[in-house]
Order: structure tokens, then C-alpha cells, then sequence
């Protein structure tokens, strides 16, 4: 794959997307709830119950590239990251990794495999308190081949300097670190195997503004030494904003806008992203009186038909009610996915 | 507008018994508050935010314990109280809505009762004119079909939906100060700005005085009028909001603000505060944010004093930023 990868760039060919997504789709049923057993227990009928968590999503990310994805909780970022991953199964579509299908990590493990590797919002879960760092980190690598028993903890050194931590943590346990370390730990790991893409679902959530500051700017660092591709997941624009060359908005499982990061915030086009901007606290400028989105996420059980954010959206036609819209291209080279605005064009 | 103190808070310091010794979350804090003040308080998580919080509401359990200070509400002085007298102010002149909103919400009893509820423990009306009072105040933070809501269980409601509830809950009394730890932290931006904005209004149509508790300086600079920087349980530096955003003089004040990706190019390298949050059970002597201060010298090992910048403008350190700025701006 590297080869083939080296070979194309001799001969000036464009290099293959480092991660191509075809019409993916993923669904979940979903287990009954108390209040479900409750009516079925009383006679009524047992109402299917399936939740589109990434309906139908195209996307590429380039080699080299950081591709943010922001949007609300529960519109299916993680659920993307995971399919992009090889850690779950789409239902249909295909996901590409180097223009090969990405193997399927829950059935087999395969050294392509391990080109594309996640990193989690907490790492303290992320890790397992029994295990030392230095078998951590080369725990995924020995099993692969990649390196020999006898050189692990020379490796792992060197793996730990990548992230910032010295040699004394080996042979300590994840609880005797901080979160920032703890997601340091998380990050060597996940490098320790040459990814060419990693997945980051909001790796920096769970810290704290100082300590994530540290942690961007080792994301931003090693994307340079090693020439990462990120699939960048945060429902924080501002930190989404500062890492990404491009940025996708997801609602509801489907994509709504895709542009270059400075043309998306200097000409947000979707009505759910100039809310969703309009919605970030900033220091400065004060909050605006104005609510530009009305009322709350619809539920993901039972999405509303043709546009699926056209109850909230101030530029609903009666068409938005029935015709879903696609994701497409403007002549800015910014891509959209509402009728209104294509109409237009 | 003249505004008349409510709150007014000195010395005070709440500690917690550990294995590893004595522990002081909250360590020397003195606030005061006016009526209608809406006061916010930033820190980092483990700053003693939600410690402060409860120490004022008279909420700390063990193992701990206010051990020294003095909290004075609307001239009384309350440190002393005993549970029954603090019955008689919590959820009724000083409220506190907490970040998560199921442990403020009753599971198994219907959203409408426990409002009742609420207002029936301190005033003494018929449930019928209880009901209105309680509908009002839905349609007050934005819940638009009040009797489906008011008929809902909390587990029936979005995260979202619920703290508007418990706001709802907290207004009921029209209380004098409420106390709001993180209502929006769990919350997605959409749903913050809302509540954010709510809030805003609520607290000028009522005057009641807020405190907003948050470890995001951005959400604070949204709402509050004054701005309290908590660091490893004491604060070192307080000031009108703008004020204090223009020319932060505390270096972690200043650190916090650098750190934010908004204040750096977008893709460089952000300005990052090296290292982390002291252990409070192994407190550096003096300032406890030196060891991670480029500033600090031999100085800095004796805890600084409060020294004011400009009137109301307070800061906790020995080598603080933009004095020279500020001092020259006065003249
Ligand atoms: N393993 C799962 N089983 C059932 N539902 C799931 C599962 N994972 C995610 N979901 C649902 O899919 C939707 C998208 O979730 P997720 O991808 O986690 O969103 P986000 O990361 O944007 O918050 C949500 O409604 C969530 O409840
Ligand atoms: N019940 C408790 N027992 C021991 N320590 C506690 C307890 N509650 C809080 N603390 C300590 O008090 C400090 C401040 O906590 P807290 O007020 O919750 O911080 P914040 O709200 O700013 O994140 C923390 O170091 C925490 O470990
Ligand atoms: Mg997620
Ligand atoms: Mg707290």
C-alpha cells in the first residue's frame, strides 16, 4: 500500500484519498425501554424501532488532510468516526482506506487495519487500569509483528518522547497520570502502529482549557512530523475550527454542509450552520438577543420526512416538507445540502 | 441603579478530611454580591467552584466542613445555621440549579407535583392556584405546551428540557440569588445560548441576583457583569466583566485566555499554560499558581495579597500584567 502510494506520487498521479465514504449507512434497533415492556406486558403492539444514526453520508478525507466533523450530540458523529474507524460495520456503502475496503475490525485483524486508528473522548476508559503503559503501547505493535519482544520498552520510549512523556512512566499504571497524560498515553498508542489516519472523537472534551491546549498542539505537531490525515470530532467549533482544513456539519445523521474551514465560517450557507455559529459563546462578541433555531432536535426514531431540519428552518419551502436534499457542490466549491439555497443557484 | 449588598462572603474556607490530611477546596474566598448582580465564576475543574457553591447554599457534607469565614445573606449572618433555619432559605430566598438536572428532579413523581411541591413547602396556597403559578413559569423558560411537560416524567424529557425544568423549579420562589453550577456544561451550544439567554432575562424581569458557576470563560462572558477567576480554591482575580477580559492581570487569568483556540491563528501551535492544576493536598507555599508561571520569582513564595488594579478590579499576585497599562489609562 505505502509503495503503491509512493509510486503514484513518482509519477505525478493525484494520490487516492486517504479515506473514501460511499452512500454509508448505519442503523440501530433499539432494545425496549421500561415504558415499551410496560405496554407489550398490556397488549400493545411492539412498535419497530430503528434509528438511522449516519444515513447516507459521502465523504473523502485526503491524504495529509485534518477533515472536521461538528453537529449536535446524538446526530451521529461518533457513529461516522466508528464506520470510518473499521470498528463498526456500515450496513451498506463502502469505506475506503487508501482506495482498498477497510477491513472490518470486529471480524478480522489485519495489519491494513491498523492504518486507521481512533482515539476516544476519555481516556481514562480508554485504557486498562491493570495494564503497565510500556504493554500498552506495544501490545498492538508485538502482535503485528511490527517490532520484536526484546525491543518493546526501546520502542516505547521512544513512542512516549513522541507525545511528551519521559521514560519514568514504563512501568507505572494509567491512575497514577493525569487526564492530559492519560490522553498522551492514548495518542502513542494509537501511533505506535503507523496509522495513516486517525480518528479523534473529541479528544479533548474531557479536559481542561489549559491541559487542551497542550494536547491540540500535539495533534498539530504530529500531523506535520508524520503527515496524519484527522477526522477531527468535537461538538466545539472553535476548537474544531482551529485543527481542520475542512469542516463538515452533520444534523441527523446526514451531512448539510462541507467547506474549506475559513470559507465555511466567513459564509456559513446552511441555515443550520449560521445557527449553529451564531449559537458559540465568544468572547468577543456578547450573546445576540435573537434564538435563530427553533425548538429542539427532533427525535433520531422518528426524523422528520423530505429535509430533516426543515421544522426548525427559517427558510423552509413547502418542497423542504417531502424532497430530501442531496450534498452538493456551489460554484464556491463549498457543498450544501438544502433546496433553497440550490434553487438559487 | 444602587445596589444594595446581598451576599457578602469573607475568609472563607471549606476543607475536607482525606487519608492524605486536611484538604482545602475552597481557601480564603471573599465575594460580595449585590441584588440583581449576575457574578460569574470561572475555573478549571478541581478549582473548588462547586465546593464554593455549596458552602454558601449550606450543603456541604462530609467530610467536610467550613472551617473558617463568614457568610452573610441579606445582612444575617448564616454560617452558624443549623438544618432547619437553612430549610427556611434554601429553594425559597437562595436557589441552586446543578449541572445535571436528574439529581435536582424526583424519578418517579411527575414534573407538575413536584413544582407544586416546591412552592407548597414554603407558602402556604391551595394546589389549584399552586398549578398556576407553576404553568407560568414553564412558559417562562421556554416550554411551550406547559400541561404535556407538567404530566411528564423527568425521564420523558430531553437533557435540554429537564434543566429548563429545574430553572423553572429554581424561579418558582423568586428567589433572591440563585446559584448555578454548570447548568449548560452537559448541554449542546444550541441549547446553552437558549438557557443563556433565558436566564439573562429572568434575572433582569425579577432582580434576583445570579451567580454562574463555569469553566468556560466564554460562556461567562456571555452573561455575567462581573467575572471571579477561581484557581486551586481561592480566586486571584475579580472584575467587571469587560474589564477584566480587556486587561487580565493575573498571568493564569491572562494563560486561560491565551489558550483558547479563538485567540490563536488557526493552525498555529496554541499559547498553552505548561503543566497542571496543583494537588490540594500538596499546596505550593505561596502563590499556588507559581509553578507554572513564567513570571514567578523568590516573590512568589509568600501567598500574595489582593491588590486592586483599578476600582473593583482585584488581583491576587505579586508580578501582575497591564498594571502599568492601567494605572497609565487613569491619568
Ligand atoms: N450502539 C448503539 N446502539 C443504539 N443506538 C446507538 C448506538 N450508538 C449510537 N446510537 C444512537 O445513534 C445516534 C447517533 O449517536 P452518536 O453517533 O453517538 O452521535 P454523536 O457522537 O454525534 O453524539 C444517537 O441517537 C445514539 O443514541
Ligand atoms: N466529598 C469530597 N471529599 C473529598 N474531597 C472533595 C469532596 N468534594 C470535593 N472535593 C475536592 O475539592 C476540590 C474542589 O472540588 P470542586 O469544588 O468539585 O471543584 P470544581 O467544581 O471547581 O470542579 C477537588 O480537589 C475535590 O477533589
Ligand atoms: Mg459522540
Ligand atoms: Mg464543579
Amino acid at each position: 500500500m505505502a509503495f503503491a502510494a509512493s509510486f503514484r506520487y513518482m509519477l505525478g498521479l493525484p494520490l487516492p484519498n486517504a479515506i473514501e465514504l460511499i452512500s454509508v449507512r448505519r442503523s440501530f434497533g433499539r432494545t425496549p425501554d421500561l415504558a415499551d415492556r410496560v405496554a407489550i406486558a398490556f397488549g400493545s403492539k411492539p412498535t419497530a424501532h430503528v434509528l438511522q444514526a449516519v444515513d447516507g453520508v459521502d465523504l473523502t478525507i485526503e491524504q495529509g488532510e485534518v477533515l472536521g466533523l461538528v453537529g449536535e450530540s446524538g446526530c451521529g458523529k461518533s457513529t461516522l468516526g466508528r464506520l470510518v474507524a473499521g470498528i463498526l460495520p456500515p450496513d451498506s456503502g463502502d469505506v475506503l482506506f487508501n482506495g482498498e475496503p477497510m477491513a472490518d475490525k470486529t471480524k478480522e485483524k489485519t495489519r491494513t487495519g491498523l492504518g486507521v486508528q481512533m482515539i476516544f473522548q476519555d481516556p481514562a476508559a480508554a485504557l486498562d487500569p491493570r495494564q503497565r503503559i510500556v504493554d500498552a503501547i506495544t501490545e498492538a505493535p508485538i502482535a503485528h509483528e511490527l517490532i520484536q519482544r526484546s525491543e518493546a520498552r526501546a520502542f516505547a520510549v521512544e513512542a512516549l518522547d513522541r507525545v511528551g512523556l519521559q521514560e519514568d512512566s514504563l512501568d507505572r499504571y494509567p491512575h497514577q497520570f493525569s487526564g492530559g497524560q492519560r490522553q498522551r498515553i492514548c495518542i502513542a498508542r494509537a501511533l505506535a502502529v503507523n496509522p495513516g489516519v486517525v480518528v479523534c472523537d473529541e479528544p479533548v472534551a474531557s479536559l481542561d482549557v489549559s491541559v487542551q491546549a497542550q494536547i491540540i498542539n500535539l495533534f498539530l505537531d504530529l500531523r506535520d512530523s508524520l503527515n496524519l490525515s484527522y477526522l477531527f470530532i468535537s461538538h466545539d467549533i472553535s476548537v474544531v475550527e482551529h485543527v481542520s482544513d475542512r469542516i463538515a456539519v452533520m444534523y441527523l445523521g446526514r451531512i448539510v454542509e462541507l467547506a474549506a474551514t475559513a470559507d465555511l465560517l466567513a459564509n456559513p450557507m446552511h441555515p443550520y450552520t449560521r445557527a449553529l455559529l451564531n449559537e458559540v459563546p465568544t468572547l468577543d462578541r456578547p450573546l445576540s438577543e435573537e434564538h435563530m433555531l427553533a425548538g429542539e432536535l427532533p427525535s433520531p426514531f422518528s426524523p422528520p420526512s423530505g429535509c430533516r431540519f426543515h421544522p426548525r428552518c427559517p427558510i423552509a419551502m413547502e418542497e423542504c416538507r417531502s424532497r430530501a436534499p442531496r450534498l452538493l457542490p456551489l460554484s464556491s466549491g463549498h457543498h450544501v445540502s438544502c433546496l433553497a439555497i440550490h434553487e438559487e443557484d | 441603579m444602587t445596589r444594595t449588598g446581598l451576599l457578602s462572603i469573607q475568609g472563607l474556607r471549606t476543607e475536607f478530611s482525606t487519608p492524605d490530611g486536611p484538604l482545602a477546596a475552597v481557601n480564603g474566598v471573599d465575594l460580595e454580591i449585590a441584588r440583581g448582580d449576575v457574578l460569574g465564576i470561572v475555573g478549571e475543574s478541581g478549582s473548588g467552584k462547586t465546593v464554593l457553591g455549596l458552602s454558601i447554599m449550606g450543603l456541604v457534607d462530609r467530610p467536610g466542613r467550613v472551617t473558617a469565614g463568614r457568610i452573610a445573606f441579606d445582612g444575617t449572618d448564616v454560617t452558624a445555621f443549623s438544618e432547619a433555619q437553612w430549610q427556611g432559605l434554601r429553594g425559597n430566598r437562595i436557589a441552586m440549579i446543578f449541572q445535571d438536572p436528574t439529581t435536582s428532579l424526583n424519578p418517579v413523581q411527575r414534573i407538575g407535583t413536584q413544582m407544586i411541591e416546591a412552592i407548597q413547602a414554603h407558602r402556604d396556597i391551595s394546589s389549584g392556584a399552586a398549578w398556576q403559578i407553576v404553568r407560568e413559569a414553564m412558559v417562562r423558560v421556554g416550554i411551550n405546551s406547559p400541561d404535556e411537560r407538567l404530566a411528564a416524567y423527568p425521564h420523558q424529557l430531553s437533557g435540554g428540557m429537564r434543566q429548563r425544568v429545574v430553572i423553572a423549579i429554581a424561579l418558582l420562589n423568586e428567589p433572591d440569588l440563585i446559584i448555578a453550577d454548570e447548568p449548560t456544561t452537559a448541554l449542546d451550544v444550541t441549547v446553552q445560548s437558549q438557557i443563556l439567554r433565558d436566564m439573562r432575562r429572568l434575572c433582569r424581569d425579577s432582580g434576583s441576583a445570579l451567580i454562574w458557576i463555569s469553566h468556560d470563560l466564554g460562556v461567562v462572558a456571555q452573561i455575567a457583569h462581573r467575572v471571579a477567576v477561581m484557581y486551586a480554591g481561592r480566586i486571584v482575580e475579580q472584575g467587571a466583566t469587560m474589564e477584566l477580559l480587556k486587561s487580565p492581570s493575573h498571568p493564569y487569568t491572562a494563560g486561560l485566555m491565551a489558550s483558547m483556540p479563538a485567540n490563536s491563528p488557526r493552525g498555529q501551535r496554541l499559547v498553552s499554560i505548561p503543566g497542571g492544576l496543583p494537588q490540594l493536598s500538596n499546596m505550593p507555599k505561596g502563590c499556588s499558581f507559581a509553578p507554572r508561571c513564567t513570571r514567578a520569582t523568590e516573590a512568589c513564595e509568600v501567598p500574595p495579597d489582593l491588590s486592586f488594579i483599578s476600582p473593583g478590579h482585584g488581583v491576587r499576585c505579586v508580578f501582575p500584567l497591564h498594571v502599568g497599562a492601567a494605572l497609565a489609562e487613569r491619568n
